[in-house]
Parts: structure tokens; sequence; C-alpha cells
């Protein structure tokens, strides 16, 4: 039986008959009493948002959801647009579909569209990308002593992150998705 | 990639300003074991679980600490009048991250003769002074019970409710609830669901929880709710401080209680811990006592939003490489 430990986002929790799609999820410890899952959960008949809370010792029901690789081709900022690469079959999501991952897209990245029968629901992203650093400021002199000094960065789709010191611009770099934070640099 | 030397510096000069409140204050800092033979009985923690190999070869089944509490509580039964330790503590099974470390750094004091209301003053201006060390202004927090804010954003009086109500008003605002479900997990279904949403943008003492949510605490004078708060800022609890049960009668009762239930969850049962239940009786009527997460109180003071920013190593880098996927928890 799967258990609530399991969540993740893109987990469809079968709940009194309704099938809720897993937005977001944090784990908590209180200390005293049970520990829990506390999640966003989206009604995938009506499309209601909800924060719902499973307790880790409960048993669940989870909807089977297929996975399905596409590749993301372009986004008018509110719809986005993936197409599979083999078929080219093309399927589209909604920034609410997709929340916090939109930032993280570029052309040509491939990501996991994960799909309740022929409906798609949301994406799972590849946990490092790669990308390249259109802008970093320059490293400033004498701020390396500690070796751990960083400097804001804009990767080549736009999103802004953190990076060493010593990575200019141009360089390849990895990042991870669900952490938003550099993890190194791809020799060319 | 961290600044290593940044982090290492905010907090030396945390545990600097912690150090000096206390013994201004006339507390005496005290050292106390983190290898222990009784952990805890909390059926939720699950400690780290080890064991002393004598000269002899004789194996003495150990764990680690969740809290130095009992340590603590046996100083105070020998006589020791204010104490304050800076420790490590350790909870297995819990996720890495965000808030949480399976290892993490715990300060807990304790006053004979004080209740939970002077705590609460104290640890405001431990943890005001400390953020105003960092250039950072934390409001003088408001005092709420647990009962009022319940009434406010739950829409249930705690002060009549039964399980049935709680699961009622579950139902009425969406939240599902499971068959097992004690008083206890409803309570915290609605507190994470209803309750919790707004306080991140609040400083704020809750106090006075349902008793089954504060077995350890001294009882209100109305005997409906146990003598427990929890400091929040922005979200983040900081703390969490009883008036003390000093009844041993009443602790062991509680002990064997916890015993049991970790007995049937097919969780190791710890002895329990006989020297401090004789120690008991010795503890003045009232004894506060606090512990509060000093990794968490680093990461409010210096504005950073996951303990691994305020941790030279933090777990997730020990123990999970970027590469592999998240660790499940264990089902225990």
């Amino acid at each position: 039986m799967p258990s609530p430990n399991d969540i993740k986002k893109g987990t469809v929790v079968k709940l009194n008959g309704e099938l809720w799609l897993v937005v977001d999820f944090q784990r908590v410890s209180p200390g005293k009493g049970s520990s829990f899952v506390r999640t966003r959960v989206k009604n995938l008949k009506t499309g209601k948002v909800v924060e719902e809370t499973f307790k880790s010792a409960e048993t669940l029901e989870f909807e089977d959801v297929q996975n399905k690789k596409m590749s993301f081709l372009y986004t008018d900022g509110r719809m986005f647009t993936f197409m599979d690469s083999v078929s080219y079959e093309q399927i589209t999501l909604s920034t609410e579909d997709i929340g916090e991952s939109a930032k993280y897209l570029k052309e040509g990245l491939e990501v996991t569209i994960v799909m309740h029968g022929d409906t798609p629901l949301t994406i799972e992203l590849p946990q490092k990308i790669t990308y390249e650093i259109a802008y970093a400021e320059p490293a400033v002199k004498g701020d390396t002593a500690s070796g751990n000094v960083l400097k804001d960065a804009d990767l080549d789709n736009g999103l802004k992150i953190r990076v060493p010191a010593f990575i200019n611009q141009g360089d390849l770099v990895v990042v991870n998705s669900d952490s938003g934070e550099y993890v190194e640099r791809v020799n060319k | 990639m961290k600044d290593v030397a940044r982090i290492a510096k905010e907090r030396q000069q945390m545990n600097e300003i912690i150090r000096a409140f206390f013994v201004s204050r006339g507390y005496t800092e005290v050292e106390v074991p983190v290898l222990v033979q009784s952990p805890g009985m909390e059926p939720d923690l699950v400690p780290f679980e080890t064991s002393v190999l004598t000269a002899a070869g004789v194996r003495i089944k150990a764990s680690l600490i969740t809290s130095p509490e009992y340590s603590m509580k046996k100083l105070l039964g020998n006589g020791m009048q204010k104490i304050f330790t800076i420790t490590k503590a350790f909870r297995n099974a819990e996720h890495f991250g965000g808030e949480h470390n399976p290892e993490f750094s715990m300060l807990e004091w304790y006053q004979q003769g004080a209740d939970y209301q002077a705590c609460m003053d104290e640890t405001a201006e431990l943890v005001r002074e400390v953020c105003a060390a960092f250039g950072r202004d934390i409001l003088v927090p408001e005092k709420v019970r647990v009962r009022d804010l319940f009434l406010d954003l739950a829409g249930i009086d705690l002060n009549v409710a039964k399980k049935d109500d709680l699961i009622e008003r579950c139902r009425e605002v969406g939240v599902h609830v499971d068959e097992q479900d004690s008083e206890s997990d409803l309570f915290y279904r609605l507190f994470l669901t209803q309750v919790e949403p707004h306080l991140n943008k609040k400083t704020i003492f809750l106090y006075d929880y349902p008793v089954y949510q504060a077995a350890l605490a001294a009882l209100t004078s109305d005997a409906r709710f146990g003598q427990r708060f929890e400091l929040y800022v922005n979200g983040l609890e900081i703390c969490n401080g009883f008036t003390e049960l000093t009844d041993p009668a009443e602790q062991k009762a509680r002990f064997l209680e916890e015993a049991a239930v970790r007995r049937l969850q097919g969780k190791t049962v710890f002895p329990i811990d006989e020297k401090l239940l004789e120690l008991l009786p010795s503890l003045a009527n009232p004894t506060f006592g606090n512990a509060l997460g000093i990794d968490r109180l680093h990461m409010l003071a210096t504005g950073q939003t996951s303990i691994e920013d305020v941790l030279l190593f933090s777990a997730k880098e020990l123990f999970q490489n970027s590469t592999t996927p998240p660790l499940h928890h264990l089902t225990t």
C-alpha cells in the first residue's frame, strides 16, 4: 500500500472517490504527535486547489498515472507547449498546471509529462539541468580568499541563480531543479 | 558552495550572546550526555540507536538523545535552580533540509520557581537580543491562547470540542480524516490547514495546548489545557516550552502508556529512566523548561530560509548525493 511518505509532486491521490493531484508538499515533524505531510492538492475535476494533510501512518490510495517524455517547445507566457520528439504529438499545459517548475524550462529541455489517461496533468523536471551563463558579474578581487564567495548570474533562459566567483559568461553550469542551486561547472 | 567562514562566525557570535544572556541572569551552563540508555519514549520520535561496548566485550544498548530533557531534570532534582545547555540532539527518520536536520543544535533551559509565562517573556528577550545583534528587529511577540486562535481561524471551540466535533469540523472545511486518527492528529490537521497558514507573517506565542498535545505539562487552573507554549516567527517554529509536570506517578503512567504505543507499533521500547522518576518530586512547583532550536534561530537572525545555509555540514550534503532521488521516510 502506498504511504503518505511516497507523496511527491505529480502524485495523484484518491480521496472520497475524487482524484487530487499533489501540486506541492512539505513534510512536518512536530516533535509532539505524529508526523504529517502537508500538501496543496488540485481537484482534477473541478480544478479547485486546497490544503490537505496526510498523517505518515495512514494508508492512501494512489491513482495510476503514466509518464511520457516530451521536449519543451515554447510558451506564450500563460500556456506551455511540449512535443513528443518521435511522434511530433503536442500537448499544452497552463502556468497553474506547471507551477514553480515553469522557471526552469528552456527550449528543447526534455521533461516528464504526468498523464492521467489522455489528460496531461503536470510536468516533472530532470533533477539536474544544464544551462549556459548569459551574464555573470565579474569576480571582485580579494573576495575569493575564503573560496566560497557567490555572485549573481543570469542563465540562458532568464533564470537568476547564485554561482561561485570563478564562473564566467558562456560557461555551462548544472543547476539542481529541486533547490534552484548551482551544482557544478560542465567542462566543454 | 557556501560561505563557511561567515556561517561559522555568525554561529560563534550567536552562541556567545546566548551564553552571556543566561550567565547574566544567574543560570549555570551544564554539559549533559548525548549518549544514554533512555533517550525518550515519545512514540513519534525515532532515536539513533547504537551500543556501548565495554572493555570486557559486554554490549549495552544505547541511543543518542532526542532532547537533553531527562538529564536536565535530574540536575534540577539534584538541587540546581537555573540551568541551560547548548547541545546536539538527534532525531532519526525525519526528512533532510528545509527546517530539519537529523543532527541539530538545541538550547534548553530550566528555572525552578517560575512558570511558562515568565519563560515566554525570557524567550522573547533572548530571541530579540540575538536578532538585534544581526541587525534584525523582531517584534515583541503577542501571546495568544491556542483556544482563541482555533476559535478565530478554525471555527471550533477547544473548550468544549470532543473528538467527534474535531472530525466534524475537518469534514466541514474539506480536510479528510483517517479512521485511525487520534484527537491529537485531528487537532493537527486543523492546525496545519486552518491555523498555521495565518502565522506566516506573525511573531506569536501560542500557549495553552489541549492536554493531548501537552502530555508533560502542568495543567491550567481549569484543567482543560496543558501549560505549553511555542514561539512562531514568520511561520517558523522556534521553541517549545512548558511549565513542567513534576508528579512522578503521572510521569510514570505517561511513560508506560508511551512504551505500550511503541511496542504496538513495533518500535524499540527503551528502559524507563527510573533515576528521573526518583528525582522528579524534588522539583519546585512551578518549574519551567524550554527547548529552542539554535539552527532555526540562526536562520531567523540571518534571514536564511533553509537549514543547510546555517550549517557548515548539513545532512543533505553528508548523506544525500544530489544525483540520487530524495530519501523516503523510513516506515517505522
